[in-house]
């Protein structure tokens, strides 16, 4: 049988092991994810409509990290929380916890840089039709995300993209522990390394199927806005 | 229609924070006890540890969090207090390891060989050779492929003795260093059809898909032993120091080394229990 | 209470980036002006003449380099943009957002968006896509959006650009209605009928700075009758204008085709019978500009006359003196 052949034959089975391996990277990217919106969608926002100091050097900080490779992120967050570190005490490398956090700096820069850059190209209109019509503070604010729904989640795809497909920071941090924290990614890199391409190939065309389910889904959400 | 638009963005993330509560078949268990384990990806490749570990989680209750990576970095996790038992192969760099104070109570396990494998054309003529030194310098002589881990692993260490001791530093467009795990390795020697040395267990568990031959075995020199060591709890207090010893007792014990000696691939052992001579 | 919506004193704005280089061209330049309330005041202008730059100072969106501007109420002005920006979703989730923005809670909603969305002839549009309106339709929604704020001074930018003939019908009979409920209105256009017809009052702007011709504008009913001339009712003066066939709302007469005669004189006025003569006392004679003067007669209306210096000199003419206005009904145009 051929490796795409057994490839598909694996994921129709309905493998227990390989399902846990999916719902652990989507439980990680999801997370990650979400809380780097939570953090970078603001500040997207306010690095381009608010004057603050040290507002430069955040946007040249965000610009650059965004080219840095998986890898070089792990190793930060390791040399971070590593027992020799300076977070050592809190335990938490090789936890979920760490790939999270490792993958949060991962995209950071990516949701702030996009929304930023969305921000930039903002019709001008929107800003004073909002101001005209009475709109304060939080609800100015509110509608802005609210109008920017398109780019915003744009930038919010481009980085879910990134954590689900990356490789560096979850073997690093989380260490490809079975069961605990082996993610789609961190398998198919250590069924690489084993020769064993099947099981690989599954999860690499898994992995495919949510990216274009989620952009899908996203677009149809678009669609009906 | 305005109401029910508003919480897709909180029902996505809600739905991300239950599936933590999903569960899946063999989910990790968080009340039971967890001891960390950094060992080299070959012998987390190999199949022996899925064979190990089950049996000494039903004796102790403990589980073991396996991290596979080169035998490199296996140390370097220790000396950082990161895990709290590591099970490598690399000799002089164990012996290191326990006189720097990193770790405590090293262990002899077991061990398998080396074998030199090349393509049945066999360009460089080392077949049969007795000598692996002498194998690797018909190799360089005739500047056929060579694969190297080049990843600072156990393995790659045992290569670069193996070229010290026949006197070369081996450089050239022939040889190339990977930088990737044994299997990956594997997989590259046998599309360039070149040469290349590998632990005995990686190579059963892979030969039927290699078109490739063990041309050399036997040399004493290509003795592989693993050694496990506890992290010294006197440098890094928060290591589970008894649950480690546990675990080095088991292997060590008569349960464990049976497991070792009876651990097949396509009828042939891999490892050779050497705790109990 | 003041009877004006806006007062403008000393407004100077420049565009960031030419201020303080080269001679001082500033985009707004206005020493005083002041805009009455109730009342549908036109600024009209060429491109780049600084209408919109205008508006937007008023609405707050742009902040001046100096000057004052009081508006009469703490109820602001709103502004609707020549394009106007719809928010996406629906069109009454679109006229309820000012609501919430005000942080009113307000009851009767939707019968609230059922009001604006009648006044402003789109009744049953409630549901339908804001975005995928078309332009004319945008342009009454915001309308209706902007209706929705406390605000008591409506500001639109070009309403009559880029819309068919009949949705500038719509927009005239809307600001009309508009005005007639005590709003006040200021709207820039360059289109010469549409400002007749809207406006209570129109300000030419050149060059940042108000222009003012002192036109005579009336509204009123017009009566068409089959001849070289027709009737054209305002309140209880009937006007004689040039009979043409079709709707007109508004009659403009020049301030510059009408002759004065003093009252004693009345062999001077000649003509033919259907010359439109009107009799007033003078309320003041003020200096225009190039020598001549604008002589504000009430006659019941009041209405402008522009005349040479020697002119009124030769007449004699002062404030309360009682003068006869004479003019020519094909001088009268019709908006």
């Amino acid at each position: 049988m051929t490796v795409l052949g057994e490839a598909v034959r694996l994921i129709l089975s309905g493998d227990s092991e390989l399902y846990a391996i999916c719902l652990t990277s989507l439980k990680f990217s999801g997370t990650s994810i979400l809380l780097a919106s939570l953090a970078g969608i603001p500040l997207g926002f306010l690095l381009k409509l608010k004057d603050f100091p040290g507002r430069r050097f955040i946007l040249v900080a965000v610009n650059s990290l965004m080219a840095l490779p998986t890898v070089v992120v792990g190793l930060l967050v390791y040399s971070l929380l590593t027992r020799s570190g300076p977070l050592g005490s809190l335990g938490l490398l090789f936890t979920p916890a760490a790939v999270i956090i490792g993958q949060v700096v991962l995209v950071l820069p990516i949701v702030t840089s996009m929304v930023y850059g969305a921000v930039s190209d903002m019709d001008p209109r929107l800003p004073e039709t909002l101001t005209t019509l009475g709109a304060r503070k939080q609800h100015y604010y509110l509608m802005l995300i609210k109008e920017m729904k398109g780019p915003v989640l744009a930038a919010v795809l481009a980085g879910f993209g990134r954590v689900i497909g990356e490789v560096g920071v979850s073997m690093m941090l989380g260490g490809n522990i079975r069961w605990y924290t082996r993610t789609i990614t961190t398998t198919i890199s250590l069924q690489t390394s084993k020769g064993e391409f099947e099981l690989g190939l599954a999860l690499g065309i898994i992995l495919m199927l949510i990216a274009f389910s989620l952009n899908f889904l996203i677009h149809m959400a678009a669609r009906n806005e | 229609m305005m109401k029910n638009r508003k919480p897709a963005a909180v029902l996505l993330a809600l739905s991300v924070l239950l599936s933590w509560n999903l569960s899946a078949e063999g989910q990790y268990e968080k009340e039971a006890s967890h001891i960390k384990l950094a060992t080299t990806t070959s012998t987390e490749n190999s199949g022996l540890l899925a064979e190990l570990l089950p049996v000494y989680q039903e004796d102790s209750g403990i589980i073991v969090d396996v991290i596979a990576v080169g035998t490199g970095k296996a140390i370097a996790l220790g000396e950082n207090g990161d895990v709290d038992v590591i099970l490598v192969h690399a000799r002089s760099r164990e012996d290191a390891f326990v006189e720097g104070g990193y770790g405590v109570n090293r262990r002899d396990v077991m061990h398998n060989d080396f074998v030199l494998l090349g393509p049945s054309s066999d360009p460089a003529g080392i077949k049969g050779m007795n000598t692996a030194a002498d194998a690797l310098a018909a190799v360089a002589a005739s500047e056929s492929d060579f694969m190297s881990r080049g990843d600072d692993s156990g393995t790659h260490t045992k290569e670069k003795s193996l070229w010290k001791a026949a006197g070369l530093s081996p450089s050239g467009e022939w040889y190339k260093e990977t930088g990737q795990g044994m299997g990956a390795v594997l997989t590259m020697t046998n599309e360039v059809q070149g040469y290349t040395m590998t632990d005995r267990g990686t190579w059963l568990a892979m030969k039927d898909k290699l078109d490739l031959e063990v041309l050399v075995e036997g040399d004493p020199i290509l003795f592989n032993p693993y050694g496990v060591i506890a992290v010294n709890p006197e440098l890094h207090s928060h290591t589970d120091y008894e649950g480690a010893m546990s675990f080095i007792t088991f292997l060590t014990g008569p349960k464990g080394q049976a497991i070792i000696r009876d651990f097949k691939k396509n009828g042939e052992p891999l490892f050779y229990p050497d705790a109990m001579k | 209470m003041s009877k004006y919506a806006v007062t403008v004193r000393n407004l100077l704005y420049s565009y960031p980036g030419q201020k303080g280089s080269g001679p001082d061209e500033p985009a707004v330049n206005i020493k005083d002006l002041k805009l009455e309330q109730g009342k549908v005041t036109v600024f009209r202008g060429h491109n780049g003449s600084g209408k919109t730059t205008f508006l937007k100072i008023l609405a707050g969106l742009i902040q001046p380099d100096q000057g004052e501007i009081v508006h009469t109420s703490d109820r602001k002005t709103v502004l609707v943009q020549q394009e106007p920006y719809l928010f996406h979703g629906s069109v009454s989730q679109n006229l309820v957002w000012p609501l919430k923005f005000s942080g009113i809670g307000i009851k009767n909603r939707e019968s609230l968006v059922r009001e604006k969305l009648r006044l402003v002839g789109l009744e049953g549009f409630e549901k339908r896509k804001a975005r995928e309106l078309s332009g004319g339709e945008k342009k009454r929604i915001a309308i209706a959006r902007a209706l929705m704020t406390e605000a008591r001074t409506i500001l639109l930018d070009e309403p009559d650009a880029n819309v068919d003939s009949a949705t500038t019908q719509e927009l005239e009979k809307l600001i009309r209605t508009l005005s007639d409920q005590g709003m006040s209105i200021i709207l820039c256009s360059h289109q010469k009928s549409f400002a007749y017809r809207c406006s209570d009052r129109i300000i030419d702007l050149f060059q940042g700075s108000p222009v003012s011709h002192d036109e005579n504008i009336f509204k009123g009913q017009y009566r068409y009758s089959d001849g070289i001339y027709s009737d054209f009712a305002v309140g209880n003066h009937m006007i004689h204008c040039p009979g043409r066939q079709g709707e007109f709302s508004t009659i403009v007469i020049p301030p510059d085709n009408i002759s004065v005669s003093r009252e004693a004189e009345k062999g001077a006025i000649m003509g033919s019978g259907k010359e439109n003569r009107l009799q007033g006392t003078i309320l003041s004679v003020q200096a225009y500009k190039e020598g001549r003067f604008t002589v504000t007669v009430d006659c019941g209306l009041i209405m402008k006359v522009r005349m040479s210096s020697s002119l009124i000199s030769m007449l004699n003419l002062r404030e309360s003196d009682t003068v006869r206005l004479l003019f020519n009904p094909s001088s009268v145009r019709l908006y």
